[in-house]
């Protein structure tokens, strides 16, 4: 839908005045129509990679339901991060003068909390892996596929 | 810098690329069979997996292209970066158990063999493979391109003078084919380790040294840049948000879909070893990050404020930070870490793109590889990245955008075939090969008649939705596949 909206100018940032290497963006006006197309996009991606790795620790298409509140709880405080950082941008196109940590607010939130927020789902994989992604049962179970698999091969010879 | 420290940094990346000829040689002696050319014998260890695949990611689109992209529109390609992590968890949650294990069942050599094992399906097993090589000429042209740029800077900075590209291409091309002809992916992984380590530390280190480059250190770049331009320094830098997310999408999802780095998962030891890759890769590549972030940052307010005159090009900015900027020890350092990541990386691409060549196309043409494969796996080798030296010096494009374009032609043929089609039993091979052909088109064809995409909205990001769209759909309609027992079996697990 996004892409039939009426594209307003400068809207993909423009050359700098004095260096020709160099881009400007201008002011946060040209955000207006699309800001919350922005934030809705953002709100789906984020939820399809949710989703994916929940998909990740399905059985057998079943998940179980222990399992799925770690994620939830993961997705939602991702999800308000995410948003934190629109509405903290919105203030910034009417006040660039407030910062947080030497950077514009909302930058901050992206860069010290939405890029590292992924170590929850790395924890979640590496604490609860023999539980969750692999458990003692699958290697012996595989272990046998393989042996009756390359059992196989000989059998025909 | 002056000459003194020109030739420290040249000093640095010629004993370095001596220690990947020797690497390559040492490599050579351990690569008896294609399996070890393809497959480093399936036999890495925990830490040199999780290097090999962080290292991976963070190639030279990484270190040479993202400080540019930095400089050229601020915050912008900050996305890609945190994009990664993300994008890193969902190819181990929903493959790092299910690849490996597929790999070791069918003794697969190759992602489009596993492919082919899927989906019982030899077109399949064709079209993934011509995806990659088509991939493969993108990105392994960005390397190439990044390992010259940063070559010639180096001995322009010296009294040898300036060489013109073509001949910093010819120089690295023939560096890089005797180290990746002779050690195969062996000395690939082998090296990212080190290159790893040293990444690390000198992203830590280069951090350090922008803080205290520019008067008032980090508040005094941001505050210069902010000044300028608010919205360069904003989340969504000049680009815009719906660029910049359309890069997330492609950086998250897409990172499930990169051949190099999921062909890593394949060469584990064991199996459980990937809950203690996933951590390390994800670490590993945030830390160097920083100098992605930094160098770009520190350069823009640099040029800004009329402190460092403006660059020739936008890929100049991470080489010219560093020789201008940083001790030429530290310099000669993250240059040399730099060719490992280039090399390494590079290598890892040639490999994917021979076994194309030589395997999986004849396998999927003839029912059987070539003969001799590991003496045409190295032929190919050269060719391939004759090919793509070529594409380097003649396409025109920044080192990032070709980076970029390599990873959306991965991204968006090989996500769904793979990383949903291997965990969803529903996915049928016609869906996989209409979802292949879909992404080629639109990626390729946008690139080949210059559609402008309105926000600058990434065609890797469009091709990825369309042949998502367009597997999950054909996938519903169709009657569900009948399996291979064992594959159902892999996917029951």
């Amino acid at each position: 839908m996004v892409l039939f909206l009426e594209e307003p100018p400068d809207s993909q940032g423009y050359q700098h005045p004095e260096k020709t290497t160099l881009q400007q963006g201008g002011t946060g006006e040209r955000h207006v129509q699309t800001l919350w197309w922005g934030a809705v996009f953002g709100v789906l991606q984020l939820l399809f990679a949710v989703i994916c790795l929940i998909f990740g620790i399905c059985r057998q298409g079943t998940l179980p339901r222990n399992r799925i509140w770690v994620f939830l709880i993961g997705g939602a405080l991702y999800l308000i991060i995410f948003l934190v950082m629109i509405f903290t941008y919105r203030q910034y196109i009417n006040d660039p003068s407030d910062l947080w940590l030497s950077l514009p607010v909302p930058t901050a939130v992206m860069l010290f909390f939405l890029w590292p927020f992924p170590l929850y789902f790395v924890l979640v994989y590496s604490l609860r892996f023999e539980k969750w992604i692999l458990q003692e049962e699958d290697v012996n179970l595989f272990k046998k596929l393989v042996t009756s698999t390359q059992k196989l091969p000989e059998e025909n010879d | 810098m002056d000459n003194g420290g020109g030739f420290t940094v040249l000093i640095s990346v010629v004993v370095y690329m001596g220690i990947c000829i020797f690497v390559g040689l040492w490599a050579l002696r351990k690569t008896k069979s294609s399996s070890d050319f393809f497959m480093a014998g399936r036999d890495l260890g925990i830490v040199v997996t999780g290097f090999a695949v962080f290292s991976s990611i963070m190639s030279g689109f990484g270190f040479v292209g993202g400080p540019g992209l930095v400089y050229h529109m601020g915050m912008s390609s900050m996305w890609m970066v945190i994009g990664a992590p993300m994008g890193t968890c969902i190819s181990f949650y929903l493959l790092g158990k299910r690849i490996r294990l597929l790999a070791e069942l069918k003794n697969s050599v190759s992602l489009p063999d596993v492919i082919a094992s899927r989906y019982n399906s030899q077109a399949t097993r064709f079209l993934a493979s011509v995806a990659i090589l088509l991939g493969v000429m993108g990105y392994l042209g960005t390397q190439i391109l990044a390992m010259a740029t940063v070559l010639q800077d180096i001995v322009g900075n010296t009294s040898i003078g300036q060489l013109n590209i073509e001949t910093c291409v010819a120089i690295s091309f023939a560096v890089l084919v005797f180290y990746c002809v002779t050690g195969g992916i062996i000395a690939s992984v082998y090296t990212d380790v080190v290159q790893g380590f040293i990444m690390v530390i000198a992203a830590l280190l280069v951090f350090l040294a922008v803080t205290t480059t520019y008067p008032d250190g980090f508040m005094g770049i941001t505050q210069t840049i902010r000044t300028d331009d608010p919205e360069a320094i904003s989340p969504w830098g000049t680009v815009g948000i719906l660029g910049c997310l359309s890069w997330y999408f492609l950086f998250t999802v897409g990172s499930s879909g990169q051949p190099h780095v999921i062909t890593k998962l394949m060469m584990s030891k064991r199996i459980q070893d990937i809950r203690h890759t996933l951590p390390i890769s994800v670490i590993g590549y945030s830390l160097t990050a920083l100098l992605w972030l930094s160098i770009g940052l520190a350069m823009r307010a640099l040029v800004i404020s009329g402190r460092h005159s403006e660059l020739s090009t936008v890929d100049a900015a991470a080489p010219q930070f560093l020789q201008a900027y940083t001790h030429p020890l530290l310099a000669g350092l993250v240059f040399a870490a730099l060719f490992a990541a280039i090399m390494s990386t590079a290598d890892g691409f040639l490999n994917i793109g021979s076994a194309a060549i030589i395997h999986d196309i004849p396998q999927s043409l003839r029912g059987k590889s070539l003969k001799n494969e590991l003496f045409w796996a190295r032929t190919t080798t050269v060719i391939i990245a004759l090919i793509a030296s070529l594409f380097a010096i003649y396409s025109g494009d920044l080192v990032a955008i070709m980076g970029v374009f390599g990873w959306g032609t991965f991204a968006a043929a090989l996500v769904p075939v793979v990383t949903i089609g291997f965990n969803w039993k529903r996915a049928t091979a016609f869906a996989a090969n209409a979802a292949i052909i879909s992404s080629l088109a639109v990626n390729i064809g946008t690139k080949l008649f210059e559609i402008e995409i309105p926000y600058r909205i990434d065609a890797g990001a469009i091709a990825l939705l369309v042949s998502l769209t367009i597997f999950f759909g054909i996938s519903l309609l169709s009657k569900p596949p009948k399996l291979d027992n064992e594959v159902e079996a892999v996917m029951d697990l």
